[in-house]
């Protein structure tokens, strides 16, 4: 009689071969090689910190043969980062995925990992499952998902997967203090658009430096304290001393109000910025720009 | 089916793994665990929980204590064989998979005595399998060394020998036949 440990035992494994065929090993830093899933036909999809050399890169697919990469782009902020190789002859076919609908606090989960030329797996539990939230890089995550599971060589830029093989999304060890997390795959559907299409996840950027201010007993605004003058907002009209107390009528009292009204969506759109200037309040409209490359890597 | 027929699962498999998973004690070191691998008589430990020495009491899960002697050792592969004299033939030996290649994923079992604590059980699963160790993502401690590592289904698969950067590392059965061969 095959008992229920030996069904789940198989499920698991079988779930861990099936999605394994997946799993690649980058070779992009120095000593152990990271994890990667391949996400479409030639597009493999990682963890954007293990990344640490940009050319010179080879991946191993689960058969074993290695294949030249070259780096599509990176998100710091989500820590995501797609890479493309020549497609295979054996295209892998859809990814099966998990809906967003379907992570769920408790669920048990395995940690898919290729550190070389081996599969490793870890297993888990979805420890908390959280609103939408955005990285102290700025990135915008569609849901938090905590995980209670160990991390070994290779788990950041591997699968997470559920007990019937779908993936739930790729891990990765940095983006939460204290605990891995898994980026949700609808998460990493957006971003892979993004960097396929751009290179990059253009990021609505004004060009100033901000710094709360208290207007009155009640009020506070962003006082403006440098200005880029070729960036979108000096262009504007915006000047130091300024104060910004709202975009398109939305209040702000925090540069992080302004940098969630900043989304990819935004850029080339006009933005009105409600200002106190010289003790009057006026507005100035400017066209939000995308951050340039140099502020990219300041903030990765 | 039910997570309690899951738990029940658990338990059989721990109690079938405890009545073949012996306590070893040398003098002056602490407690290790043993296997009875093959006959009442042959039982597999770590060379690193025996030592250097040639004698070792071994406390099986009967309650009976009986004297051991240290047949052979590999240090290099970390295994010992412990004959011991009159055991009886009602000793229970463990159940082997050597062959069936594990998978990363599939449920494992270590059964072992952590600090003291007779017949505690870890669980985990393959974290990936080669042929000098299997690697468990399992929570192990002092005292799980030279006991058996199972699979689902109870079959020893292996014999935990250490701990590195977080998971269990285990000889695997087919060293361990080759160890007995040599």
């Amino acid at each position: 009689m095959v008992s229920m440990l030996q069904t789940l035992s198989d499920n698991l494994a079988t779930a861990a071969e099936r999605v394994g065929r997946r799993v690649v090993a980058i070779r992009a830093r120095r000593r152990i090689p990271s994890s990667g899933i391949l996400w479409r036909d030639g597009v493999v999809v990682t963890a954007q910190h293990t990344i640490q050399r940009e050319e010179d890169i080879v991946i191993t697919l689960s058969d074993g043969t290695d294949a030249p990469a070259t780096l599509v782009g990176r998100d710091p902020g989500t820590d995501l980062a797609a890479l493309r190789l020549a497609p295979t002859n054996a295209p892998p076919g859809p990814l099966d995925v998990a809906p967003l609908e379907a992570i769920r606090a408790g669920s048990l989960v395995l940690a898919l990992g290729r550190p070389g030329a081996e599969l490793t797996a870890a297993l888990g539990l979805v420890s908390a499952v959280g609103e939408p939230w955005r990285t102290w890089h700025g990135g915008r995550i569609d849901r938090l998902i905590r995980l209670d599971i160990g991390i070994y060589d290779g788990f950041s830029g591997g699968p997470l997967v559920d007990a019937e093989g779908r993936v739930l999304g790729v891990n990765t060890s940095t983006l939460l203090r204290g605990a891995p997390t898994a980026i949700p795959a609808a998460t990493v559907e957006r971003v892979l658009g993004q960097l396929l299409e751009h290179g990059h996840v253009p990021t609505g950027y004004l060009g100033v430096g901000m710094q709360t201010v208290a207007l009155s007993e009640q009020s506070t605004g962003l006082m403006v304290m440098s200005v880029d003058p070729a960036g979108p907002a000096g262009r504007g009209g915006v000047l130091l001393g300024d104060v910004i107390t709202a975009i398109d009528d939305k209040a702000v009292s925090d540069p992080a109000d302004v940098l969630a009204h900043l989304d990819a969506g935004q850029v080339g759109k006009p933005a009105r910025l409600g200002l106190v200037r010289a003790g009057q309040s006026t507005s100035v409209t400017v066209t939000v720009g995308d951050r340039p490359i140099a502020e990219r890597r300041r903030r990765r | 089916m039910s997570t309690a027929d899951l738990a029940s699962d658990v338990s059989r498999a721990a109690d079938a793994l405890r009545r073949v998973t012996v306590e070893i004690r040398t003098n002056r070191r602490g407690l290790g665990a043993g296997v009875v691998w093959r006959e009442p008589r042959a039982i597999v430990t770590n060379a690193h929980v025996v030592g250097t020495h040639q004698t070792c009491a071994v406390h099986f899960a009967d309650g009976r204590t009986k004297e051991g002697r240290v047949v052979r050792t590999n240090e290099n592969r970390d295994l010992a064989l412990i004959e011991v004299a009159g055991a009886g033939d009602d000793v229970e030996a463990a159940v082997r998979r050597d062959t069936t290649p594990l998978r990363a994923g599939e449920v494992v079992l270590a059964l072992g005595h952590p600090f003291g604590m007779s017949g505690a059980l870890a669980i985990g699963v393959v974290h990936a399998s080669g042929e000098r160790w299997i690697q468990a993502d399992l929570r192990l401690a002092p005292g799980f060394s030279g006991g058996p590592l199972a699979d689902a289904a109870g079959r020893v698969v292996g014999i935990n020998a250490m701990v590195a950067h977080g998971l269990g590392l285990a000889v695997p059965a087919a060293a361990v036949e080759e160890f007995l061969r040599a």
